[in-house]
């Protein structure tokens, strides 16, 4: 009885082992885990200011199926016309693969949506500017086959937008407190990043 | 005694069934009796075997020059923009995502959203200007013009190029950090030139492992004993746009490339190819 109860638990998680391994292998669904990391460009407008910067980040993510969730941080240096500086973010949000082309075994190409929300805090040589956003973007991405099929290399975009930070306060960041008036006049501010990256 | 006239009567019952059996037209009793009341049931003849099967790539029908594929399409797209904004000119350098699906007979309705990198030369009279905008087009396109070329019949696929009439609209943002912010409609049309991969079917011998593009709610891949269309095809497209009419304040033309995978949502004869001979 005992035998026969150790032979049915071993089949049982050879069988859910050979299933993980095969929702691993499979291009149309996201592994388990993975993480990643980007190196990433970003133009924020606030107003009719704007900062540039680039950084590097690190995502962890969880998925399921078509479906992950991620978590994401990226730090760096910005640029502004008042004077640069460090800058860190951290986020969250989904992501959904939208299409797995598979041309053969070798690799699959791949376009994903994601969306989410984060926070970043520009630590500029003027002060410090704080920008809460929701995002959205896409990404496709080439993942490998054969024995790397965890393997993915990502081209980025994202779009944020954020409730239009206080203009006195940017003039007083971003210019010193010489800022010509600005005539932007949407209640909202906008980034766009885009990257590199790479996951497993 | 009675065996030699048991083995008689089998003898006869052979000679009598064999040539029947042997030569089974034009009459084929499915009884034989003989007097005595012995009868002797025939076994019917078994069926033909099946005809060899034929070389799938033999069966696959390629396209035909004015099937149009009415395919659901996603993908990416980029271009460039020039716009007028309250009389001042900028350019824009866009970046997006389009959609596109069937929407009656040949009529394909897309759906486009852009991102806008706006820039103009710079003046003396200070800084070149820079904003961004966004831009949520709208419409129907319409196949003009299209064939196929390359094509093979072992079913690996072929070019579709192609020249659609595009008809709809755009709804713009832009913000600018010398004219501020304007918003706008715009009546579009435009001309794209496409060239799309069009592959017939999987498993016709150059091709083992089937290419599987999906997404949910799509067909699923044809496997590799298909005889059908793959509900896949790769398109790339260019397509320059011009303003018909539009608001006041913005006026604009674009040219954009495009790349879309696509996915067959609806059967073989919806997706434009024709079935199996």
């Amino acid at each position: 009885m005992v035998r026969r109860c150790a032979t049915v638990a071993t089949l049982l998680l050879v069988g859910l082992a050979t299933a993980a391994q095969a929702e691993r292998e499979d291009p149309s669904r996201w592994p388990q885990r993975t993480t990643a990391l980007h190196l990433t460009t970003t133009a924020r407008y606030l107003g009719d200011r704007s900062v540039g910067g680039v950084g590097l980040g690190a995502e962890v993510a969880w998925g399921w199926g078509r479906w992950q969730a991620l978590a994401d941080a990226r730090a760096g240096w910005a640029f502004a016309d008042g004077g640069g500086g460090p800058m860190v973010r951290a986020g969250g949000g989904v992501r959904w693969l939208a299409r797995s082309f598979q041309p053969d075994s070798s690799a699959a190409l791949q376009l994903y949506l994601d969306a989410g929300a984060g926070i970043e805090h520009l630590a500029l040589a003027g002060g410090g500017l704080t920008v809460p956003s929701v995002w959205g973007g896409w990404g496709w991405q080439v993942r490998a086959g054969g024995t790397h099929r965890r393997l993915m290399f990502r081209f980025i975009l994202r779009i944020e937008i954020a409730p239009a930070v206080d203009r006195d306060r940017v003039a007083r960041v971003l210019c010193r407190g010489a800022c010509t008036a600005m005539v932007t006049s949407a209640p909202f501010d906008e980034a766009f990043s885009g990257g590199l990256g790479v996951a497993w | 005694m009675s065996a030699w006239v048991g083995a008689v009567t089998a003898l006869v019952v052979v000679a009598s069934v064999a040539p029947a059996a042997g030569n089974p037209i034009p009459f084929e009793p499915e009884r034989i009796c003989l007097p005595g009341g012995l009868c002797v049931r025939r076994t019917p003849p078994p069926p033909p075997p099946p005809p060899p099967a034929r070389e799938l790539a033999q069966d696959v029908a390629p396209p035909s020059p004015d099937a149009i594929p009415a395919w659901q399409t996603f993908g990416f797209r980029a271009g460039f923009r020039q716009l007028t904004v309250v009389g001042e000119d900028r350019q824009a350098f866009d970046i997006g995502l389009a959609w596109a699906a069937p929407l009656a007979g040949h009529l394909l309705a897309f759906t486009e959203y852009d991102f806008l990198f706006l820039s103009a030369r710079s003046s003396p009279m200070g800084p070149a200007p820079h904003g961004r905008g966004h831009a949520f087009t709208a419409g129907a396109r319409f196949p003009l013009v299209t064939t196929l070329i390359g094509r093979v019949r072992d079913s690996s696929g072929a070019l579709r190029p192609h020249v659609d009439l595009e008809l709809g609209g755009t709804a713009l943002l832009v913000s600018d950090d010398q004219l501020g912010t304007h918003g706008g409609w715009q009546g579009l049309a435009g001309v794209r030139l496409g060239l799309e991969m069009v592959r017939v079917g999987d498993g016709g011998g150059l091709r083992r492992a089937p290419a599987t593009c999906t997404s949910p709610g799509a067909s699923p891949p044809a496997p590799t004993t298909s005889r059908g269309p793959s509900p896949w095809a790769w398109t790339g497209a260019a397509e320059p746009r011009r303003a018909a009419r539009g608001a006041r304040p913005l006026r604009s033309s674009s040219a954009h490339g495009e790349t879309v995978t696509t996915a067959g949502t609806r059967g073989g004869r919806r997706q434009g190819l024709p079935p199996a001979r």
